[in-house]
């Protein structure tokens, strides 16, 4: 992951390909360099070989490896260095938050305003 | 016991009369018998002085007289004597005889009446020699008739003297005795009628007045008496009326109880502790669970009834029962009685005597066996219905899940194009056809939502129509290989028309939905065959010409537990909603009802690791 000295990057990890793409396409609008993962293994990967986030947008039901398993594993090796902010579908979508003792959460669908403002308040 | 004389004819003469009478008798008799006695003397006396003393006299005066002047000698003198002897009254007749019995004097009244006549014989001695006899005769009426006079006059002064004292007799009894002895018969009469308000008094202090004092004393103690025996009486009826009372309410509870024990709707048994638990109350509920009838089993033992095993099974609980204090409950004993076997709730208790020692044990028995039966099939139907509403639960959070998907990736993308076109970015088509296929798979979604509640009220229509199966399923293909172009697809179809009278959309939907997941589970590349072939059904045990569609993949295959529940609705296990399995599970149910209302069957044959097939066959009816 390359970044210039002020963007802030973002880790979003989401199965969904179209919402991947878009969200992506929004926040590098927006000014963010973006980075993706289909699954919670692929994202770990990459935050092998990269610096960590200034913030990582985490979907929960995905395959392979889900956001519960992705916050258990992220947790225990980088603690909040890069806070995460849980994307859900589902109706708890505070409970999952709590969870992963995740720091902020947000409900599918959104208004992206919304969602920026809420990206901007937990980002490093 | 002396035997009761029966009344005679002087036992009804009362003491007055009887006193009066024996008074009278007392005084009547001895002046009865001395009167008799101076009768007879008065009569002897007179008849002597006034008959025979005169006639001895004028014997001996005559005799005197006649010897005097020389017997028979003279015998003019002797006339003349004899004349004056014959004036003397009363004198009949005079004859004097000589010693030749020659009557040589006599004289002779006839004037008088000879009915009762006295005669006096005398010797006439002379210097010691017999020298005659003298006959005189004295006529004894008139002496009769005056002391028959006398003796009339003796009489009546006698009988004036008896009627004068029975008349003082009977006063004085009348008064000292009669009217006191009725005074007080008239008393006793009244109090034997019970009225005890009229004292009698009696102004002497004899023995009469003392027995009348004692009968008022005695007047009164029976007063008193009377009045406590009345109010006895009346105590008594008092209580004797609370008693019927007491007795009738005894009688109607009891019979209330009675009535009230054969219509519980639970059996009620008791016995007697103390006779080694005999049966002593069997009603009419417990006749009806155990078949035993109360005339047969009341008196008798638990052991002339059940089996050895079940009556010491009794026995012993009986014993724990009666050793207890409180209420013994067995909320489940399996009985085994004439019926079968039953399960009971049973509540056992001692019923003490006065001193606390057991002497009843009272037991209540209801039949669980149905309601037991009943709570388990509530239980299973109540953990189905829950398990059900989890299932629906959770089907919910999947179906807004799934739903929320698409409509988060459309609403991203619009307003993506929006950001776009406001900072005057041309829109790419790639992201138009994005959106649009985000909007068709909310589509599909709805489509499968409405499918499964129109199933779930039996409201879902199949529009038969004859349709040449080949073809459609040919058609379905080609839609993949549009959706799908990288997925290869086998397609192995038989020579000949296969023609069924079918829903056509309905079946392609069920084809489109196997594809589908086959492909989605399949490896890429690897080939997804679909088989038609002719098969023979056994439906209503009758072998049934019908066709078998098969969608085969080769993915990672399907466990036999997941297998159970693929074709059931809402139940995509919890695993499968973290672990990132798209769609809500409902496809392959609604493609068993779709194959159920056409007649058919729909299943899958698989093994972990070894691919899976899908397939449903659909009766093969001639088309008319």
């Amino acid at each position: 992951m390359t970044t210039t000295s002020n963007q802030k990057t973002i880790l979003i990890i989401e199965d969904d390909k179209t919402i991947l793409f878009t969200i992506k396409e929004l926040l590098k609008i927006e000014g963010y360099e973006v980075h993706t993962a289909e699954n919670g293994f692929a994202a770990l990967e990459l935050l092998e070989s990269c610096p960590l986030p200034n913030l990582i947008l985490l979907d929960m039901k995905m395959p392979i490896m889900n956001g519960w398993q992705f916050a258990g594993e992220y947790l225990a090796k980088h603690d909040h260095k890069a806070p995460i902010v849980v994307m859900t579908a589902a109706a708890d979508a505070e409970q999952r938050a709590k969870d992963i003792n995740a720091s902020g959460w947000v409900s599918k669908p959104f208004v992206f305003d919304n969602f920026l403002k809420m990206i901007k308040k937990h980002e490093r | 016991m002396s035997p009761r004389k029966r009344p005679g004819r002087w036992t009804s003469i009362s003491l007055r009369q009887t006193l009066i009478l024996g008074s009278v008798l007392c005084i009547l008799l001895p002046a009865l018998l001395l009167g008799f006695f101076q009768i007879i003397t008065t009569f002897n006396e007179r008849i002597y002085l006034e008959a025979r003393l005169p006639l001895q006299l004028y014997a001996d005066l005559l005799s005197n007289g006649v010897v005097a002047a020389v017997w028979n000698i003279d015998q003019e003198a002797a006339g003349e004597q004899v004349n004056a002897i014959m004036l003397i009254p009363d004198i009949v007749s005079v004859t004097l005889t000589d010693q030749d019995r020659k009557i040589f004097a006599s004289g002779n009244n006839s004037t008088l009446s000879i009915k009762r006549l006295l005669r006096e014989d005398r010797e006439v001695l002379h210097k010691g020699e017999w020298i005659g006899h003298i006959t005189m005769v004295l006529s004894m009426d008139r002496i009769y008739s005056d002391v028959q006079r006398a003796l009339t006059k003796l009489g009546a002064t006698f009988l004036a003297q008896i009627v004068i004292s029975i008349v003082f007799i009977w006063i004085f009894f009348e008064r000292c005795i009669g009217r006191p002895l009725k005074s007080i018969q008239q008393e006793v009469i009244r109090i034997a009628h019970g009225d005890f308000n009229r004292p009698l008094h009696w102004g002497r202090q004899d023995e009469m007045g003392n027995l009348i004092l004692g009968l008022n004393k005695m007047r009164k103690e029976l007063a008193i008496l009377t009045r406590d025996r009345e109010k006895h009486i009346v105590d008594l009826e008092i209580t004797r009326e609370l008693l019927e009372k007491e007795s009738a309410h005894k009688e109607e509870r009891e019979k209330l109880l009675s009535t009230i024990l054969e219509a519980l709707p639970v059996a009620v048994f008791a016995k007697d502790i103390q006779k080694g638990f005999q049966i002593t109350i069997w009603n009419k509920k417990a006749e009806e669970l155990t078949n035993l009838k109360a005339q047969d089993y009341i008196g008798k033992y638990d052991s002339d009834f059940f089996p050895k095993e079940q009556a010491d099974y009794f026995r012993a609980q009986d014993i724990e029962a009666s050793k207890s204090h409180s209420v013994i409950e067995i909320p489940e004993e399996v009985v085994q009685i004439p019926k079968g076997v039953m399960l009971f709730h049973t509540k056992k208790i001692v019923i003490r005597d006065p001193n606390g020692d057991p002497k009843f044990l009272l037991g209540i028995t209801e039949d669980i066996t149905q309601s037991k039966q009943v709570a388990v099939a509530l239980l299973a139907a109540k953990e189905s219905a829950e398990n059900n509403a989890r299932i629906k639960s959770r089907f919910l959070d999947i179906a807004a899940h799934e739903l929320r998907t698409p409509l988060t990736a459309a609403s991203l993308l619009l307003q993506l194009t929006q950001m776009k076109l406001t900072q005057g970015c041309p829109v790419q088509v790639a992201t138009l056809m994005r959106l649009s296929a985000q909007l068709s798979q909310l589509s599909h979604l709805v489509v499968d939502l409405l499918d499964v509640s129109r199933l779930e009220r039996g409201v879902l229509p199949l529009t038969r129509k004859p349709t040449d199966l080949i073809a459609l399923v040919s058609e379905c293909l080609d839609n993949f290989s549009l959706q799908a172009p990288n997925q290869p697809i086998e397609f192995k179809k038989p020579e000949y028309k296969i023609e069924l009278n079918i829903d056509p959309v309905r079946i392609c939907q069920v084809v489109s939905n196997l594809i589908d997941n086959s492909i989605k589970y399949s490896p890429e590349n690897m080939p997804i065959e679909v088989v038609i072939k002719k098969t023979k059904t056994i439906k209503s045990q009758k072998p049934l010409e019908s066709v078998r569609i098969s969608v085969i993949d080769r993915g990672p295959g399907i466990s036999e537990k997941h297998q159970a529940t693929l074709f059931k609705p809402f139940a995509r296990g919890a695993a499968d909603s973290v672990t990132g399995s798209s769609g809500l599970g409902l496809g392959l149910f609604i493609c068993n009802e779709i194959i159920t209302l056409h007649g058919g069957t729909i299943g899958v044959k698989s093994k972990l690791g070894a691919g899976a097939t899908f397939f449903f066959e659909l009766p093969q009816i001639s088309v008319a």
